[in-house]
């Protein structure tokens, strides 16, 4: 066992010197992960603000007053546009000027005055269809408001929300979070998958063989770089969310470093298992690619796992990613218990075993 | 420099022939061209939805009173919630905090009573505020539940009238309100700029990485015809694939198809002259293919699914952002492709974006071809 440990050791020693002497892959180790990081947690919001509305106001009663004041001061709503016609309005959608716009009716002040309801027509681009039933949505409530405003309509139960963990739902707390598990998984992924495809592009890998190595061993050291570049990377972007962006810290560091290195593990291992089929490094960067795309959309991290279909939701629970974002989202702003954490440690180390048997076996099925 | 020279002379043949045999021989591309738009087809048809049905709710009645009871009854039949009942805010903590609930409401004490009186009663709504979009959701849905069921009780006890203002919303082009309808030319605009910036950042980093750069540099072949040669091939597989989505949306997800087959034909060439030349100057410039995946992955991939405006709205992110998404091909693409679909051709919104990316990909061409002659001398 004592060989076994000093051949692993050699060969993961290996494998770091060959990822750690090119300078360029270096930068691009350090550099490009924290332009991401950045750029696109900021970037990333499915929140709505700011949108161009058009308007085609025939009502110039109190009505109409009443509710464009509110529309007009509120942070969804950024321009309004005045349009003289129904048919100009839709132009402007059409050209992608607006994002819907308003139809105020010549009679509507003067039917909410008489108790009858009023009717503001509302047009909107189906095909942004997201930030349109967001504004909507808005808009409703708005016109709701206003129609009370003005002594009218059913009591209501007033809806008082408290959003915990988030109380501004500050769309950067979940984002920043998020993208750390996304980075990772993306680096990881594209150290691991060229371990073995590189040897194999330069005609070293049966040097390899020829060495008293088993391929386990082979494999446990391939393993090195990439599981170190993911635990390493994921814990400095913890550190540097936690330090330097407002998104609160309340779990402990220890668990969700614990998660980053089996989250580390289970996806060089899926690198890994790529990379023993792969004849070329461009076979491996592609079949990787093929895996790092399912991966982030099935997480949770661009939609709610909730809205996708049944069948596929035990399916997005088996993506070590799903579980990342669980443990990232929950230590920073939820305060996880270590327990709950381990509970989603050892679906990634599952995962993590499978792929390295699979990888083993693979070496061996191609060098027989 | 003719058109001539650069389609049929002998080493612009030649080349198109060596680069098509590397594509014929390596099934990976090949895996990429047809796979990859299968894959994200689907995922983005079926998987990713930002639609936000049953909601795992909790809900905790303090009032027990027949309103209550009703109102109880109205949100369970409510498709946006999935309602489990609770005893206590106590109980429903854990719940929040594991992911196990996304949300609970409260009904308190006395809210018949306050309902009776004509006083307004409070419902009360816990969010998880950590996935803010359903949050958010959650908290529309519940307000429309609780004013559908108010008017409901009003009318049932004999009021004349609903709500006094109502907004009466129309969804062009989209009127069943299906998200895949934005979610998949959305999709077909990250495959183009996966297969172009991908499979071309590999092509001149895999020369020089093998060190057959030098040798193509030897022969009698002028850099643009070696540069243009090299991308035709991946030019047509990028049209291919694209081919391949449309075949999709339209057939397998019933999306229709209003513009015309020409109309698309430009829009893609146009993108994918951009983000082809952008894989090949990244390519040529790192000459690294691990490198150069990464800054594909950085500069091409992210982008195009993060900042083109496809899923995350631009007009909403911050400003420097949005200065930035000026030079993301993507943000060019990606309304004349939705448009194609769900409305038609609109030359007057295709030509100018057309020509932007017109305009990338001239200036990635000029600047691969620099980068190259600039190693000989």
């Amino acid at each position: 066992m004592n060989g076994a440990l000093t051949r692993i050791l050699a060969m993961a020693l290996k494998e770091l010197a060959v990822v750690l002497r090119d300078r360029r892959v270096l930068t691009t180790l350090v550099a490009s992960p924290v332009i991401q990081l950045v750029l696109f947690g900021l970037a990333t919001t499915l929140e709505v603000k700011n949108v161009s509305l058009g308007l085609v106001n025939r009502d110039n009663g109190v009505a109409s007053e009443r509710f464009l004041a509110v529309v007009a001061g509120s942070q969804v709503v950024g321009k309004i546009i005045v349009y003289p016609s129904e048919r100009a309005l839709a132009e402007a959608i059409e050209q992608r000027a607006v994002l819907g716009g308003l139809i105020l009716p010549s009679d509507l002040s003067a039917r909410v005055a008489r108790g009858d309801e009023g009717k503001i027509g509302f047009l909107l681009d189906g095909r942004r269809i997201n930030a349109a039933q967001i504004v909507q949505a808005y808009l409703a409530e708005v016109a709701a408001t206003a129609g009370q405003s003005l002594g009218i309509g059913p009591v209501e139960p007033r809806l008082v929300i408290r959003n915990w963990y988030n109380p501004n739902l500050d769309y950067s707390w979940f984002t920043l979070p998020g993208m750390i598990a996304v980075i990772t998984t993306v680096l990881v992924l594209s150290v691991s998958v060229q371990a073995i495809a590189r040897e194999r592009e330069f005609g070293t890998y049966d040097q390899l063989l020829a060495l008293p190595i088993q391929h386990w061993e082979i494999v446990l050291g391939k393993i090195a770089p990439s599981f170190l570049v993911g635990l390493g990377n994921g814990a400095f972007y913890v550190a540097m969310v936690a330090l330097v962006s407002d998104v609160p810290f309340h779990g402990s560091f220890a668990p969700i470093v614990l998660a980053i290195a089996a989250f580390s593990l289970a996806v060089s291992a899926i690198g890994l298992a790529i990379s023993a089929v792969a004849a070329s490094q461009q076979q491996a960067f592609l079949g990787g690619f093929l895996v790092i795309v399912p991966m982030i959309l099935l997480s949770g991290y661009a939609s709610p796992i909730d809205g996708m279909p049944e069948w596929l939701q035990p399916i997005a629970a088996l993506d070590p990613l799903t579980h990342l974002l669980v443990v990232c989202h929950g230590t920073f702003l939820k305060g996880m218990s270590s327990a709950l954490i381990l509970g989603h440690i050892w679906p990634m180390l599952l995962v993590a075993l499978t792929f390295l048997a699979l990888a083993v076996m693979l070496l061996r099925r191609r060098s027989n | 420099m003719s058109l001539r020279d650069l389609l049929l002379s002998r080493p612009a043949m030649a080349i198109r022939a060596k680069e098509w045999a590397q594509i014929w021989l390596d099934p990976s591309t090949f895996g990429l061209v047809i796979l990859m738009p299968l894959i994200l087809m689907f995922l983005f048809g079926s998987a990713v939805t930002l639609d936000v049905r049953a909601t795992r709710t909790g809900v905790i009645d303090l009032d027990r009173s027949s309103a209550s009871r009703d109102l109880v009854g109205a949100i369970s039949h409510n498709a946006y919630f999935r309602v489990v009942e609770q005893d206590s805010v106590a109980a429903a903590e854990p719940a929040l905090r594991s992911g196990a609930l996304r949300g609970f409401i409260v009904i308190p004490d006395g809210f018949e009573r306050h309902l009776v009186t004509g006083s307004a009663p409070q419902v009360q709504l816990v969010t998880d505020g950590s996935q803010v979009n359903t949050a958010t959701l959650l908290a529309a849905n519940l307000r429309g539940a609780l004013r559908s069921w108010a008017e409901a009780r009003s009318l049932e006890q004999g009021a004349r009238e609903a709500g006094a203002i109502g907004l009466i919303p129309r969804y062009t082009y989209n009127p069943g309100l299906e998200s895949r309808y934005m979610l998949v030319p959305g999709a077909i605009g990250i495959v183009m700029a996966m297969i172009g910036s991908l499979l071309t950042a590999l092509i001149m980093a895999r020369e020089y990485e093998r060190g057959t750069m030098e040798g193509l540099l030897a022969t009698p072949i002028s850099i643009p015809v070696l540069v243009f040669s090299k991308l035709l091939p991946y030019y047509v597989l990028g049209l291919a694939s694209t081919a391949i989505c449309v075949a999709v949306a339209v057939w397998g997800y019933g999306l229709p198809f209003r513009g015309s087959y020409l109309g698309l034909f430009l829009i893609s060439s146009a993108f994918l002259a951009a983000v082809l030349g952008q894989g090949l100057l990244i390519s040529a410039a790192t000459k690294n293919q691990f490198v150069s995946t990464q800054f594909a992955l950085l500069s091409g991939f992210l982008p195009s699914l993060l900042l083109s405006g496809f899923l995350f709205e631009i007009d909403s992110m911050p400003v420097a952002i949005q200065w930035l998404t000026y030079i993301v091909p993507a943000r060019y693409l990606i309304p004349p492709l939705q448009s194609v679909f769900l409305v038609g051709d609109v030359w007057s919104m295709f030509l100018p974006n057309i020509a932007a990316l017109l305009v990338f990909g001239g200036f990635f061409f000029l600047r691969v071809t620099r980068a190259i002659k600039r190693q000989i001398a």
